[in-house]
C-alpha cells in the first residue's frame, strides 16, 4: 500500500489495470456461465431423451419377450401338450409325442424370442418337463421366482448368474392353462442379454465420452460400460445417479461417475425391471467449447492487461518523466544552480506548469537582482550620508572663508583671484554633489498630491540650466494630465532627466519633452535628446546607481529617477541607438478620486 | 504498539481455540478389537475377500485387528466347538455343518453365507455323455463324504435307485480315478478338487447337485449367540469390511489372488487364479448382495439333513441364522 502511495505510476497502473480487468472479468464470468449453464441444459435435455428412448427400448424388448411367450403359452396346441405331459408317464407313448412336439416348438421360440433356453416348468414341484435344450430337463426351478411368480402372471426375474449356462442372465417366464384356467405348467425362458448389451452400447450421438449403462438395485454394474472392459456384473456402481435413482428419483444431475470423473448424468429408475438406467457424458468434453471460451477469455484478459500495462506505462512516462526532469530542475535551482536549464516540450498542462515554474524561476531571479540593487543602494546611501554630513560643514567653512578672504583682501591680483574663484566653484560643485547624495538617501517616502504633469515638467525645464545652445520642444497636451504625485521628487527627477539630456548632448542639440494620457490610462512622460545615445548592452544598466559612461558625474542622476518613479508606483525606461541620442520614457499612474492613498495624505496635509 | 497488542491477542485466541477445539476433535481412539477368524479350510483364494479386507484396511477402517487362523483336515471338525469355547470369534464352516450343531445344541448362529451355491458337482469327462443325474445310472461313482448326505438326497428326489450306481471306496482327492477311467464319475466341491479336473485339460460334464433341488450355503459365517448378545456392534463392524472385501475381491480378482498370495506364498498362483474365478458366481450370484440369505434356502437344507438322519434333533431354522446385520449393512428394513 505505501508503495501505491507512493509511486504515481503504480497507483496509475493499478488503476489501469482495474479498468481492463473488472469489465472483462465481469463479461467474461457472465459469457462464461451463461455458455455452461445453456450448453449444460441442452445436454441434460440430450441425455434425459436418450435416457427414455433407451428405456422405451428395454421395455420393447421385454414385452416382446413376454409376447411371444404368452402367445406361445396360450396356443392350444401348446396347453394339449402339457396336459399331455402332465397326464401320462415319461413310458407312455402318448407322453413321447407331446413331449417331442413340446421340444419342436420350444425350440422354434428361442429363434423368434431371444431367448435360450426355453423350456416348461412342471406347476406342481418346479421341475423341467421340457426344453429346447435337453440337458435341462430334469432341473427342480421350484425355489426361483420365476417359476413360483410365473404361476400366476408373466413375470421378468432380476439378472443372475446362471451356473449352467456361465453368464448372467435373465429369466422371463408365463403361466400355462388349460381352456378352463387351470394351471397346467409355467413357460419360462433365459433371455439372451446380447441385445441389451447391444442396446447399452450403442451410441448416442452425443459425443466421445457418452454411455448409457444399466445398473441392478444392488448397485452392481449390469451392462459393459464404455470405460474398462469385461466389467458388466463384477463391478458395483455407487454414484450420486445411482443412489438418486435406487430411491426412486428419476431426473438429471452433476456428480462422479463410477471412475470419479465428473459427469453430466440423466438416471432413470426403471420400477418393472428394478433396474437403473444411466445416461451420462464427461463434463470435459460436454463443457470443452466453453472451457475453451474459457481460456479464451484468460486469453483475451492476459492480452489486455498486457496492452493496458505497456500504455500505462508509456502514459505515465509520458507524465512522470517531464515531472522528473521539473523536479530534478527545482532541485538545481533550489541548490543555486541558476545556469539550470529546463526544456519545455509539448504544449499539455505539464509543458504548461513547466512554463510556469521556469517563468517563476525567472522572476525569482529579477527579484533577486533587484534585492541586491537596492540593498547596495541603501549601504551605499548610508555611507555616503555620512560622509557627506561630515564633508559639508568643511565645505561651508572653506566656502564661507574663500567669501572672506575675497571681502577683506583688497587689491589682489588677478591669478590669486581666480585661485579663488575657482576654490569656490569646486566647493560648490562639491556641495552639489553632495547635495545629491544626500537627497538619495534622505529619499522619503512620496507626499502625493493632485498635480498637473504639465505644470510640473515645465517648471522643472524652467529651473534646470539648459544652455541656449540647446532648444527645448515642450509637446504639451492641451488638456490636463492629473497625477497624483509628490511635486518636490518629480521635480528633481525631471530635473536630473533634463541634466542628464544636456550633458549627453554636449550642451547643444534638441531635447524634446512630451506630456501625455496613454490608451491604457497612464501619464506618459518623454524625454528624447539628441545626444551620442547608449549602447544597447548598458541600457539596462543606465538606472543603477554609480553607473556612468561619462567621465564626469558619479551616476546618480537616473538611479534616483528609478527610485522615484519606483516609489510613485510608475515605470522607467530608457531607449537608445548610439549616436542617435536617448528617450526616456516614464510612465506615472494618473490621478484618480478614489485613490486611498492620495487622500490619507490630503488628509495627513 | 496497541495495534500489536491486539493482534498479539487474536493470535493467542485463535491458538488457544485451536487446541482446545483440537483436544475436543481428538477423541481418544479406541483400541483396535482383536477378532480372531477360524477358517474352514488352509489359506486359499477361497477366503479371499478377508484377505482383501485385511490388506485393504477395511477391517482397520472398522477399528478391527484381524487374526485369520487357517484350517485343515484334522481341524474341520473342532472348529465349532472351539467357537463355542471362544478360541475365535468368528469362524467360516459349511452351512449343514451349522444345522448339525444347532441340532446339538451348539449356541451357533449363521450371520451370513459366502457360497451361497451348493458347490457340490459330478464331473465326467465329456465323451462319458452323462449330462444328468440320471445318466449315473449303472456307473462308477466316487462321492465325497462330505457329500453323502446331498448324494443320496438328490437321488431320492430325482427318484434314482442308489443301487444302480456304484460308489467306489476310498474316496480320492485326485483326476487319476476318473481320467484313467476307474470311475466315470466324480463328486467334487467345484472350487477344491474340481480345479484340478479343469487343470487337466480333458473336456468336462458338470452336474451341479443344485440344479436338481440340492440347494444349500457352503461356505457361512458363524459367531456364537453369545457374541452377537453382548456386542452386535462388533459383528456388524467385521461383517460389513468383509463384504467389502469381497466385493473389492470380484472386483479385482487379481490383486485378490496376491493378497492369497501373501497368506499362501507356498501355492501356486494359476490354481488360486482358476479358484477366484470359478467362485465368483457362487459368491456372487447377481440378483442377491454378496451374503445374503434365504429362509427357503435354510429350509431345503434343513429338511435334506432331516431327511437323511443326520441331524440329532429337529431344530427352529429361523434360530440358526440372522439378517439383522446383513439387513443394516445393506441398508434393508428389518
Amino acid at each position: 500500500m505505501g508503495f501505491l502511495q507512493r509511486s504515481l505510476r503504480a497507483r496509475a497502473l493499478t488503476f489501469i489495470v482495474l479498468l481492463v480487468i473488472v469489465p472483462v472479468g465481469i463479461i467474461g464470468y457472465i459469457a462464461y456461465n451463461s455458455g455452461r449453464q445453456s450448453i449444460e441444459n441442452e445436454v441434460k435435455g440430450h441425455l434425459e431423451s436418450v435416457a427414455i428412448l433407451k428405456e422405451h427400448e428395454i421395455e420393447n424388448w421385454v414385452e416382446h419377450m413376454g409376447h411371444t411367450l404368452t402367445w406361445l403359452a396360450t396356443s392350444p396346441q401348446i396347453g394339449n401338450d402339457t396336459a399331455m405331459l402332465t397326464t401320462y408317464t415319461t413310458s407312455d407313448p402318448e407322453y413321447l409325442v407331446a413331449h417331442e412336439s413340446l421340444v419342436a416348438e420350444l425350440t422354434r421360440m428361442t429363434a423368434l424370442g431371444h431367448m435360450s433356453p426355453v423350456f416348461l416348468l412342471d406347476s406342481t414341484n418346479g421341475r423341467i418337463i421340457a426344453s429346447s435344450d435337453v440337458v435341462w430337463e430334469g432341473k427342480f426351478k421350484e425355489l426361483e421366482a420365476y417359476f413360483i411368480q410365473g404361476k400366476n402372471d408373466t413375470y421378468v426375474s432380476d439378472i443372475f448368474h446362471s451356473l449352467t449356462l456361465g453368464k448372467p442372465t435373465m429369466v422371463v417366464s408365463t403361466p400355462v392353462k388349460d381352456s378352463g384356467g387351470q394351471l397346467l405348467g409355467v413357460l419360462a425362458g433365459h433371455a439372451d442379454l446380447e441385445p441389451l448389451s447391444e442396446m447399452m452400447m450403442e451410441r448416442s450421438g452425443l459425443g466421445e465420452s457418452a454411455e448409457t449403462y444399466l445398473v441392478a438395485e444392488n448397485n452392481l454394474l449390469v451392462t459393459e460400460h464404455q470405460f474398462g472392459s469385461e466389467s458388466a456384473f463384477k463391478t458395483w456402481v455407487f454414484t450420486e445417479g445411482v443412489s438418486r435413482a435406487l430411491n426412486g428419483e428419476s431426473g438429471t444431475s452433476l456428480y462422479l461417475d463410477y471412475r470419479d470423473e465428473p459427469v453430466i448424468g440423466a438416471y432413470h429408475w426403471m420400477e418393472d425391471m428394478e433396474l437403473v438406467l444411466l445416461a451420462e457424458m464427461d463434463q470435459t468434453e460436454a463443457f470443452a467449447a466453453v472451457n475453451r471460451l474459457r481460456n479464451t477469455i484468460f486469453i483475451m484478459a492476459g492480452s489486455l492487461v498486457a496492452v493496458a500495462i505497456a500504455a500505462g506505462v508509456l502514459l505515465t512516462r509520458q507524465i512522470i518523466s517531464p515531472l522528473t526532469r521539473l523536479t530534478e530542475y527545482a532541485r538545481r535551482v533550489g541548490k543555486g544552480d541558476y545556469t539550470a536549464e529546463i526544456e519545455i516540450r509539448g504544449k499539455d498542462e505539464i509543458a504548461s506548469v513547466a512554463s510556469d515554474v521556469k517563468s517563476m524561476v525567472g522572476q525569482l531571479l529579477q527579484m533577486q537582482e533587484k534585492l541586491l540593487t537596492s540593498e547596495r543602494l541603501a549601504t551605499l546611501g548610508q555611507l555616503s550620508g555620512s560622509i557627506s554630513h561630515e564633508l559639508r560643514n568643511p565645505l561651508g567653512v572653506i566656502d564661507s572663508s574663500v567669501y572672506y578672504l575675497k571681502s577683506k583682501l583688497k587689491g589682489l591680483d588677478e591669478k590669486t583671484l581666480e585661485h579663488l574663484d575657482r576654490i569656490k566653484s569646486s566647493v560648490s560643485g562639491s556641495t552639489a554633489i553632495i547635495e545629491s547624495l544626500l537627497n538619495l538617501t534622505r529619499m522619503k517616502e512620496p507626499q502625493l498630491a493632485k498635480l498637473d504633469l504639465a505644470a510640473v515638467t515645465s517648471d522643472a525645464i524652467d529651473t534646470s540650466r539648459v544652455p541656449a545652445s540647446v532648444r527645448v520642444v515642450k509637446e504639451f497636451p492641451e488638456h490636463e494630465v492629473t497625477v497624483s504625485a509628490d511635486g518636490g521628487q518629480l521635480r528633481m527627477a525631471f530635473k536630473n532627466i533634463v541634466k542628464n539630456a544636456v550633458e549627453a548632448m554636449d550642451g547643444k542639440g534638441t531635447l524634446t519633452v512630451t506630456v501625455h494620457e496613454t490608451a491604457k490610462g497612464q501619464a506618459e512622460v518623454t524625454f528624447v535628446d539628441t545626444g551620442v545615445g547608449i549602447a544597447p548592452e548598458n541600457l539596462d544598466k543606465v538606472f543603477q546607481p554609480l553607473f556612468s559612461t561619462r567621465a564626469k558625474g558619479i551616476g546618480f542622476g537616473l538611479s534616483i529617477v528609478k527610485m522615484i518613479v519606483d516609489k510613485h508606483g510608475g515605470s522607467v525606461e530608457a531607449e537608445s541607438k548610439l549616436g542617435k541620442g536617448v528617450a526616456i520614457i516614464m510612465h506615472l499612474p494618473l490621478y484618480s478620486g478614489e485613490n486611498k492613498e492620495g487622500i490619507s495624505n490630503d488628509q495627513e496635509v | 504498539m496497541k495495534k500489536t497488542i491486539s493482534v498479539a491477542v487474536v493470535v493467542a485466541i485463535i491458538l488457544m481455540t485451536g487446541m482446545v477445539t483440537g483436544c475436543g476433535s481428538a477423541e481418544v481412539k479406541k483400541l483396535p478389537d482383536e477378532v480372531t477368524v477360524q477358517l474352514k479350510w488352509i489359506h486359499q483364494a477361497q477366503f479371499a475377500g478377508l484377505y482383501v479386507a485385511e490388506k485393504k484396511g477395511f477391517y482397520a477402517e472398522e477399528n478391527i485387528d484381524v487374526i485369520l487362523i487357517p484350517g485343515g483336515p484334522e481341524i474341520t471338525d473342532g472348529i465349532i466347538p472351539d467357537l463355542v469355547k471362544g478360541n475365535s470369534e468368528f469362524a467360516i464352516t459349511s452351512g449343514d455343518r451349522l444345522l448339525k450343531a444347532r441340532s446339538e445344541g451348539k449356541p451357533v448362529i449363521a450371520i451370513a453365507a459366502i457360497f451361497q451355491r451348493n458347490p457340490y458337482v459330478y464331473l465326467s469327462l465329456k465323451e462319458s455323455g452323462i449330462e444328468r443325474p440320471r445318466a449315473l445310472e449303472g456307473k462308477k461313482l466316487m462321492v465325497a463324504p462330505d457329500g453323502e448326505i446331498l448324494h443320496a438326497a438328490m437321488l431320492q428326489r430325482l427318484a434314482i435307485d442308489p443301487n444302480t450306481i456304484e460308489v467306489i471306496i476310498p474316496y480320492e482327492r485326485d483326476v487319476t480315478p476318473l481320467i484313467t477311467g476307474q470311475i466315470d464319475a466324480h463328486m467334487v466341491y467345484r472350487t477344491g478338487t474340481g480345479l484340478a479336473f479343469d487343470e487337466t485339460g480333458y473336456e468336462l460334464n458338470v452336474i451341479w447337485v443344485e440344479d436338481y433341488g440340492i440347494r444349500g450355503y457352503g461356505d457361512t459365517i458363524v459367531a456364537t449367540e453369545q457374541l452377537i448378545q453382548q456386542d452386535p456392534e462388533l459383528v456388524e463392524r467385521f461383517l460389513r469390511a468383509t463384504m467389502k472385501g469381497w466385493r473389492y475381491a470380484i472386483e479385482n480378482p487379481d490383486e485378490a489372488v496376491d493378497f492369497t498370495l501373501e497368506y499362501a506364498p507356498t501355492l501356486g498362483r494359476e490354481r488360486q487364479e482358476l479358484m477366484m474365478e470359478m467362485q465368483t458366481p457362487i459368491i456372487h450370484t447377481g440378483d442377491v448382495a454378496i451374503g445374503w440369505m434365504e429362509d427357503s434356502t435354510w429350509q431345503g437344507m434343513y429338511q435334506m439333513l432331516l431327511d437323511g438322519g443326520v441331524l440329532a434333533q429337529p431344530i427352529d431354522v429361523a434360530e440358526a441364522y440372522t439378517m439383522q446385520f446383513l439387513n443394516k449393512i445393506y441398508g434393508k428394513a428389518e
